[in-house]
Parts: C-alpha cells; structure tokens; sequence
C-alpha cells in the first residue's frame, strides 16, 4: 500500500502547475478589486471579462492577467488582439466582417463597425427582447461586451505615457523636459499653459489639448475599481479616474497611483521584474482570500479531478481485461486522487466566499459531484469489487462536466440575493438535501449496474450482494432528502412564517422523498423485486434530474436561482434517454431471470420474507 | 400495504402537478373529464392508512421500532398539516414611511366597507364578504342604514368612461363611468375587483346604482341619517390586536451592483401603551402573540419608500418541528438497527 501512497503523493504535486514565464504577472493579478459586488484579485476579474469576450479563459498564448495588464498599460496592442470570440455567422455578416480560422476579431475591427450601424444597434435595442433573434441578441451582448472592453482599456490612460513633448517651447512654457513622454496626469497642471499656448498658434499645444479632450471623452471609466474607500461613506470602492476627479485621494491612493505609472512604464519597457515588484507593493495587505482565490483560478482543480475521474474509469475497464487486481487497486487510488482534488477545489471556494458549499446550481453540481464520488470511494472501500470505481468516476465526471456548462456563464462566486444571504440554513437545509442528492444518484447508478449484470446473467450471488447495496444506499438517500425537506421547511417557517408552500422546488424535494418511500414500500410488501426495484432506482436519476434542475425551468417560486436555455432539451434528452434504458433492460433482465428457472427467484421472494 | 398503494396514486398525482398548488389544497380536481382526487383526501387517505399500521398489534415487535417511530412522526406531521390548513391564515400589510397599520389584508379575498363617520372620534366600520358579495344577494344590516342589492361582481374590472347617456339613477361615480370585467390575471395581486350595487330605503337623492373598484383613489360617500358613510371595496382585512408603525424602509445592494443584499424595516409596534422598536428584515421575521410577520417586498416612490410585509398566524407551527424530530430519531433508529445488515457481505467477496 506504502508504493499506492507515494504514487497519490506524485501525483497530486505533477497537478501543482511549475512558475513559469508567466510568473512575471502573478502578482499583478493578485492585486484586489472590487467588482460585481465583492472583492477579487485582477486575475478573476481578467477571467470573468476573457470568457465573456473570448468564450474561455485565456487569450491565446497570454494570461489572463498579462491580458489584462497589457489591455490597461498597453491598449493599442490589446485593440489589436483577436480576443472577440464571434461563433455565429449571421453576427460577423451583420458587421460585414468576413469569416475565419477560429472566428476571433479584435477591437479595431469591431469598433468602426459598431460605431458606423449605430442606427441599427438603435433599432434592435428598442425591440422587445422576446422578439429578437439569436443572432440579433447576440449583436447587443457584442455591443455591450465592447463597450466594457473599451471602458477598461481607458481605466488607466491617465497614467500612460503618450504625450511625446518635442516642441522645445512649450516644454519651457509648461516647465518640463523637452523630448520625454508624458502622461495626461503629469500635464494636468500645465493644461492653462497649454491651452494659451494652443490659442496662439502652437501645434503641438493645438494637438496636446486635442488629446486632453479625447482622453477625458467617452465617460469616466469605472469598471476597474482597485482603491478601497478613503474618506467616503459606503463600502464601494473607487476606480482611478473616479478617485482622481472625486478627490478621494489620500496619501496611500496617491502613492498607489505613483506605482501605478511606474508599472506602466516598466510595461512598455518590458522590465518585467520591476513590474512584478511594483505590483507585489500595490496588492500588499490583501486578505489570504485573495491568494486563495488566485491559486483557485490558477489550479482548475475540477478539471484536473475530471481527468482523474476519466482515467479511473479506463483504469477499471482495463482491469476486466488484465491484471484483474492489481488495475482495480490502482483505478480505486486514482479515483480517491481525484476526489481529493475534488474536495479541495470546494473547499477553496469555501474559504474564498465565507459561505457554505452550495448556494448556486452551479455550486451544488459540484457539490453532488464530490458527495458521490466520495461514497462511492467508501463502497469501494468496503465492498473492493470496483464497483465503488465504476460508479464514482462515470457519475462524477458527468456531474462535472455539467458543472462546466454553468462555470462558463461567467464568476461562479457571485453574490447572493438577500433571502440567501444566511449561511446557518445554507449549511444545514441545502448541504443536507444535495448529499441527498448525490446519494440517490449513487443508487440510481448501482441500478443501472444490477439491471445491466442481470441481463447479462451474472450470477446469482452477485446480483444479490448488488441488491443489498441498493437497499443500504436507498435508506441513506431517504434519510438525507427527507431530513433536508424537513430542514427546508422549518427554514421557510423560520423566514416566511410557513413550514410548506407548495413551491416547486419544495414539490421537488417531496418528489424525491416520496419516490424513495414508495420505493421502499413497494420492496417490503413485495410488489417490486430485484429488477423492478432496480428500475425504480434508475427512474430515480429522472426524478432527482426533474428536482434539481427541472423546477428551475418553471422560472416561478423562491427557489428558481438559476435559469439556462439549453438546460430544457438537455434534461428533456437525459429523462427519455434513462426511462428508456430503464424499460429496456429492465425487460431484457426480467427475461434473463426467467429463463435462470425459478432456483433465481426463490431467492427474491426468500429476501422478501426474510425482511417483512 | 395500504400505505403503500396511497404512495403510488400520490406519487402519479404529484408527478403530474409539481407546479400547480390548487391541486393541493382542493378536495377533487379534473384533468380533461376525469376527476382526480384533490390534495386533502390524499393526505387523509395516507394519514389513515399510517395511523391503521401503528394500531396493528402485529408490527409492534422490536425489529420494527425505527419504522414505527417514522411512520408516527409521518401521521404527527399530517395532523400538524391538517391544523395548519384549518386554522391558519395569511395576508399581507402595506405600510408606508411614517404610516402605521393595524389590520392585515387578505391577498385574495374583498370585502365591501361601510365607515360610519357620523362620530367626531371614532369611525365604525361594518363590511362585507365572500358571500355577501354575489349577483343577487341583498344586504339589510342594523349599522347601515340603508338597503344594498349587489347587482354585479368582477374578480378583474375596469372602469370606461360612459359613451352613452347613465341610466338616471346612476349615482357619483356610476354617472361618469361604466365598470366592465376584464379577463383574470395569472397573478391575483393584480387582479381589480369591481362591484355594482344598488341602494334603497334611504333618501331618494341618495337612493341608485353605485359602482366601486379597487384602489380607488377617491372614496365614494353616502349620506344617511344626518352623517357621511364611506363605502369601499377592498381586500378583506383581520383586525390586529396591535398597530405597526413604519419609521424607515431601507434597501442595501452589493456594493456597484443592483442585486440586494438585504431589505429592512424598521418599525414600532404599538400594543395598549407599549411602543417597543423592532426590525423586519430577510429571513429575521417579527413574531408577536402568534403573527409572524416577515419582508416581502417593497414600493420605492421617490421621497417615501413602502414596505410590504406578509403576516402568517398558523396555530400549527409546532407540528412539524415536532413530527421533523420524531422522524430523525426513527430513521437513526431504523439505520443503526438495519445498516449492518445490509451491508454485512463485505467478507464474503473479498
């Protein structure tokens, strides 16, 4: 066992990602920020915006956060990155852009586009939204996107060096060296200087306050909000420009601002360690929050566990095939490896938000994920037949993979509305009904398991072990829903002044509760045996999927937290998809069993006794 | 086994009607022509299929404890249920800032209100509902002193402006304006309940037609008996035992956001002399001899903010609380007990 640690060990230090040249940047991207309403580090904040833009969460051969810095400190060549991510055909004809490898555009090409069918972008905005097309929303979330992208590139162009003073008399008129570069704040003072010096002819005074205009244009940008707030009231923090034209400046801000410009100029100059030192400065005093968030975003620990997941699952495969034992040891150790990992990840983000583990959909995908395949480790544990492998690496790399599809809308640790905002029923009501959750999807799975042996014609024993397991995983699954329903009850009573309303997503959880106690009836009075009690638990994925996800599409009730538009067809797809495979073998496996002679069902009905 | 047959026609029934609450609380339902059984038979039928398991002698045997522990916290919760939908009931309060209220309205139900002005300090109010409220049905009550005969009631109405000349004997608003009903709303709250009726058996200038919707913002008065009456229609309202006073609504976002972080109220309750603050806010409800009173939304209008606050009085309340921890302890009973068992073959695989 000693050799099967120090592989885990191995294994999980190969998943801690080596500092390479892109090291450089991690400090500027653990610098906090406040956006959408709380406090992140700018590597977050660079992720959130790339996977809208770029629909992932990188930008080519950049870091997100190198993204970003070149994107404040070097807009020019951010403009020209291809970064607008445009998959859909009728957008690109509607900008008259022409179609390409990978079908990314950058802002330069955007920008004269938008700008030109301003009329049209008009029109679409006044139409009702339920009757635009996709493409047509599209166009306005583009249209928005840019805005943004824009609106953060300027976040700093008061710090950026792109006055080059040549004109021997205004640099004496304005007191400064001739021949340097100057950055809009470094003139402000001068700006009377200047324009005197405009009105009598000067050029280069003409074109200086020319630019003064175009850079105080287009709004004060306030996305990028990096200074907690000084002397004002309230907990919103302030962007640069705000913070410069509102006077908020206090010693610190003013000395962060002094970094910001030398992190400017060692950008252009590619000093790259004066960079980071700089930006390690300006990100001191940031909780430990902020650094574990970084290492969050930095590790894609889900990712890695999914792989984890996948090579236990080829792992057991190829143990039906050799080495029997040995394989199955092996796949069992991967899978506890990624669970682990699995683990870890939520307990980061834990840590990050100071909430318990489930308060989105997103959250509590994951969160089932790890609770299956964490009793699943367990069976394994207890039953060594890679059983507990099979079921933990296929249910949770499905689960995390769905996982994905809700990591993509955007930051997954987002605020919460008010009627969440309590951690004591979070942790107890929504922890407790989603380890229901994921329980009753480790006995749908087993389920599938015996429904598939018994049509295949295991052998007696097998199926009966098979059996027991399901009955043991049943009663748990019933404990927890039904608890957790309880729990959610006396919440709403707590809250709302009533245990039961009626809600969907009260329905839901009764659904499931009352499902496992017909279910568990229907086993002791005998009317369901092996194969049909095997069928009620695969159905029992339908029922959990119409709980879980199925209510949020009514979009009614206090519970409908998440809502997404493909999540119809998906679920519409995975019910018929399990009822059928459901009805099918449970037909074949009831033939199969048949056929056995009746030596296979004096068994059932033995155990049927045997418990009543 | 009864039990047992109950779950399935109610799992059929629930599978079929996750969204829709009038099935619940409702004896029979139709789908299409066939009847289905409501909510209450239900729950009655497995409450008594429960209470006949734990009356068999024949399960009282040690093996059994957890289940029957279970399946007594199951019929506790049932009763707790049945108590809850008989003697509870729920409304809500519209408070403004600096306003105080001392009634709850019903989110459904109207009623039709006759205040007796004639005294200097105190008004009476004598109203009318559910019933009394139907085509046909005349109202003769000593404290109003004259005859009513409800001619018309719309769940949802509008008023039109007459385009043809008012039958004469058309009175106050009922000369100017035609009520006419409008298809209900999904929503109730944005229903507009709209009532014709005719007065007699008072003076002839004030006998005639009268119309009254809701939310009317200026009231219709009758004069009778030397006094005004002013006659409403408006959501059937319980008395409280005591008055609410808002002081101050207030509403926090997540910082450069527009998504709430938490609403609140804060109120003075008056009861006889006492005025003792409190606060409302998400998920910290007030609760005051049996009324719970809990945020559940709010009107910003510029300079005064309102707060709506839904109020409960369940006479029920402990039940589940109850039937919840009964439930806990047989199931840990029933697992304990049972556990092994089930998962007793490790050896045998090995």
């Amino acid at each position: 066992m000693k050799r099967w640690s120090c592989a885990i060990l191995l294994s999980l230090l190969f998943t801690l990602p080596a500092v390479g040249a892109e090291g450089d940047f991690y400090a500027f991207g653990k610098i906090p920020s406040q956006h959408e309403g709380r406090i992140k580090p700018l590597d977050t904040f660079a992720r959130t915006h790339l996977l809208a833009f770029n629909g992932k969460e990188s930008a080519g051969e950049l870091s997100p956060s190198h993204w970003l810095a070149e994107l404040l400190f070097d807009p020019e060549a951010a403009y020209k990155r291809e970064i607008f991510n445009l998959p859909n055909p009728d957008v690109t004809a509607a900008l008259g852009l022409d179609r390409r490898d990978g079908n990314r555009f950058s802002f330069n090409e955007l920008f004269s586009r938008l700008r030109e069918q301003e009329a049209f972008f008009q029109a679409l905005r006044e139409k009702e939204s339920e009757s635009r097309t996709p493409a047509q929303t599209q166009l306005l979330e583009l249209d928005v996107k840019a805005a943004r992208f824009f609106e953060i590139s300027r976040s700093l162009s008061m710090l950026l060096p792109i006055f080059h003073l040549t004109d021997q008399e205004v640099a004496q008129e304005i007191g400064l060296a001739n021949g340097e570069r100057y950055s809009y704040s470094q003139l402000l003072r001068s700006r009377e200087a200047l324009q005197k010096k405009a009105r009598s002819g000067n050029l280069q005074a003409i074109d200086f306050t020319q630019r003064f205009g175009a850079v105080e244009g287009w709004g004060i940008p306030d996305v990028l909000r990096i200074f907690p707030p000084q002397f004002r009231s309230g907990d919103l923090w302030g962007s640069p420009w705000r913070v410069m034209q509102e006077g908020d400046g206090s010693p610190a801000v003013a000395a962060s601002l002094l970094r910001l410009r030398v992190m400017a100029d060692a950008y252009r100059s590619e000093n790259w360690s004066a960079f980071a030192a700089e930006a390690s400065k300006l990100g001191e005093g940031a909780g430990a929050e902020i650094q574990v968030e970084f290492l969050y975003n930095k590790w894609k620990l889900f990712q890695k566990a999914i792989a984890f997941y996948i090579g236990s699952l080829l792992l057991l495969m190829a143990s039906w095939l050799v080495w029997r034992k040995r394989l199955r040891r092996t796949a069992f150790i991967v899978l506890c490896s990624g669970t682990v990992l699995h683990i870890l990840g939520i307990a980061m983000r834990m840590y990050v938000m100071g909430r318990p583990p489930v308060s989105t959909l997103f959250e509590s995908v994951l969160f089932v994920g790890a609770i299956v395949t964490f009793s699943a480790c367990i069976l394994e544990y207890m039953k060594k037949s890679g059983l507990g492998v099979l079921i933990g690496s296929v249910a949770g790399s499905a689960l995390l993979f769905v996982s994905f599809g809700y990591a993509a809308e955007g930051d997954t640790m987002g605020v919460l509305v008010a009627v969440l905002n309590t951690n004591f029923w979070l942790a107890t009501h929504v922890v407790c009904i989603t380890i229901g959750y994921g329980i009753c999807i480790v006995g749908a799975v087993l389920g599938h398991v015996y429904l598939l042996s018994a049509w295949a014609g295991r052998a007696r024993k097998k199926l009966e072990e098979l059996f027991r397991s399901m009955m043991g995983v049943s009663v748990v699954a019933l404990l927890f829903t039904a608890v957790g329903t309880i729990l959610g009850g006396i919440w709403a009573d707590q809250s709302w002044g009533r245990f039961w309303g009626w809600d969907p997503k009260e329905n839901g959880a009764l659904l499931i509760v009352l499902w496992l106690l017909f279910v568990m009836h229907g086993r002791l009075s005998g009317i369901l045996q092996g194969p049909g009690f095997a069928l009620c638990m695969v159905l029992m994925n339908v029922i959990v999927a119409v709980a879980w996800f199925g209510v949020n599409l009514l979009n009614i009730g206090l519970h409908s937290y998440g809502f997404t538009e493909n999540i119809a067809l998906n679920l519409f797809l995975f019910c018929a998809g399990e009822v059928v495979f459901g009805f099918v073998t449970f037909h074949f496996a009831k033939l199969r069993l048949a056929a056995a002679g009746p030596e296979r069902s004096a068994h059932f009905s033995e155990t049927v006794a045997d418990s009543k | 086994m009864i039990v047992l047959v109950v779950g399935t026609i109610a799992q059929r029934e629930l599978g079929l009607y996750v969204a829709q609450n009038r099935y619940f609380s409702s004896f029979y339902f139709w789908v299409g022509s066939v009847p289905f059984p409501g909510g209450y038979p239900m729950m009655g039928l497995i409450f008594v299929g429960v209470v006949a398991r734990l009356l068999a002698p024949a399960v009282w045997v040690r093996q059994k404890l957890g289940v029957n522990v279970v399946h007594l916290g199951a019929a506790l919760m049932l009763a707790g249920g049945f108590f809850t939908a008989t003697f509870s009931f729920e409304g809500n309060m519209v408070i403004g800032e600096g306003e105080s209220a001392d009634y709850i309205s019903d989110y459904h139900a109207t009623e039709l209100a006759f205040i007796d002005t004639r005294a200097a300090d105190r008004d009476q109010v004598t109203a009318f509902a559910r019933g009394w409220l139907q085509p046909g049905e005349k109202i003769a009550h000593a404290a109003v002193p004259f005859h009513i005969e409800i001619l018309k009631y719309f769940r949802n109405s509008t008023a039109r402006p007459r385009s043809a000349l008012p039958p004469e004997d058309a009175r106050g608003f009922a000369k100017n304006f035609e009520l006419t009903e409008a298809p209900v709303e999904v929503e109730d709250e944005r229903n507009r309940a709209g009532i014709l009726f005719r007065v007699s058996q008072a003076d002839p200038g004030v006998n005639g037609i009268y119309t009254l919707l809701e939310r009317m913002p200026v009231p219709q008065t009758l004069k009778a008996e030397g006094g005004d009456f002013i006659v409403e229609l408006r959501r059937l309202r319980t008395p409280l035992p005591f008055r609410l006073e808002l002081t101050k609504f207030a509403k926090k976002l997540h910082p450069g956001t527009e998504i709430p972080e938490a609403f609140r109220s804060d109120i003075i309750l008056h009861d006889g002399e006492l005025r003792q603050p409190v606060r409302v806010q998400m998920n910290e409800p007030l609760r005051y001899k049996g009324y719970t009173f809990y945020q559940a939304s709010f009107i910003e209008n510029g300079s005064q903010n309102t707060t709506v606050l839904a109020v409960v009085h369940n006479i029920g309340r402990v039940f589940p609380y109850l039937s919840g921890i009964v439930m806990c302890i047989g199931l840990l009973i029933h697992l304990v007990m049972q556990l092994p068992r089930l998962f007793r073959n490790e050896g045998a695989t090995r």
